[in-house]
């Protein structure tokens, strides 16, 4: 008789710690995604192109310039996922951050220190763009953004 | 040391979370008060002069922010029975594993209710309050006669 051993890396119906904590590393890379296109596309470039010349995007000589108004081509690439994130981007942060806790509270003993050690870090960092998206600087985006 | 006690603490957690989002909604999609573009004038502001605001039952918005409004004003509540319950089960045995959430569990408990001592609780609970009022009756002098 013929028989046929199949070894299985794991059972096929219990997922390993492993497999599991693959949705704790999305969190961290989309946590840190957002904040860095948010800085990359939306902070830099308004610092590079108004703070640091001293003005504002509305003024009375030129009026309100929009983003689509100061920059153009590649830049646009990286400014029109920026912009999605400085508008829709505090509501995701505060979804991201209840993933995190209950990623945290129900895994956090098996994941390996550097991946502990990465959810809280990018949780503090979704935390501080949250509450910097609701301060005046944060909200001066927003309407340059809108504009 | 229950399943139960963890689940109620998630909840809750999930529960005020979803209460800051709809906060957040009204507070960055609806109209508001104030004429600046502070937090603090659109939540607690007038609005600006000559505008009104319709009211609706039948506009969605009005049903998750009067949600989220009850959630705003009980998660002091709940926070501090289940920031004790946890404290309390923590001092018996239980397996590590559903220690480890329920101390998180607690933790955030805590926090959700030292944030009632601040002005964030508050805001979160007036901004609610405010915009299911508006969103239901709506607000402003000319609110009566819109639509009709």
């Amino acid at each position: 008789m013929l028989v046929l051993e199949i070894h299985w890396p794991y059972a096929p119906c219990v997922s390993q710690p492993g497999s599991r904590l693959v949705a704790a590393r999305l969190l961290v890379v989309g946590q840190l995604s957002m904040v860095a296109l948010y800085l990359a596309g939306v902070v830099v470039p308004y610092l590079l192109k108004f703070t640091l010349e001293g003005i504002d995007h509305c003024s009375s000589t030129t009026g309100c310039q929009a983003p689509g108004d100061v920059f153009s081509g590649p830049m646009l690439v990286l400014l029109v996922p920026a912009m999605i994130i400085t508008i829709l981007g505090p509501m995701a942060a505060v979804l991201l951050l209840l993933m995190s806790f209950t990623s945290l509270a129900r895994r956090r003993r098996e994941m390996s220190a550097v991946l502990r050690r990465s959810l809280f870090g990018a949780a503090g960092l979704t935390l501080a763009f949250l509450v910097f998206t609701l301060l005046p600087p944060g909200r001066l985006l927003l309407g340059w953004v809108l504009d | 040391m229950t399943k139960g006690l963890w689940r109620a603490q998630l909840a809750l957690v999930w529960a005020f979370g979803l209460a800051v989002f709809f906060f957040l909604f009204g507070l960055l999609g609806g109209p508001h008060g104030g004429n600046s573009n502070g937090v603090y004038d659109m939540v607690y502001g007038p609005l600006p002069e000559g505008v009104s605001v319709r009211g609706s039952l039948a506009f969605p918005p009005a049903w998750f922010t009067l949600l989220a409004m009850a959630v705003a004003w009980l998660a002091p509540l709940i926070a501090a029975f289940l920031a004790w319950q946890g404290r309390r089960a923590l001092k018996g045995d239980g397996e590590q594993g559903l220690r480890d959430r329920i101390q998180a569990g607690t933790v955030a408990a805590f926090v959700i209710l030292v944030s009632y001592l601040t002005p964030i609780g508050w805001t979160l609970v007036y901004g609610l309050t405010r915009w299911t009022i508006m969103s239901i009756w709506g607000e402003g002098p000319e609110a009566a006669q819109l639509g009709s």
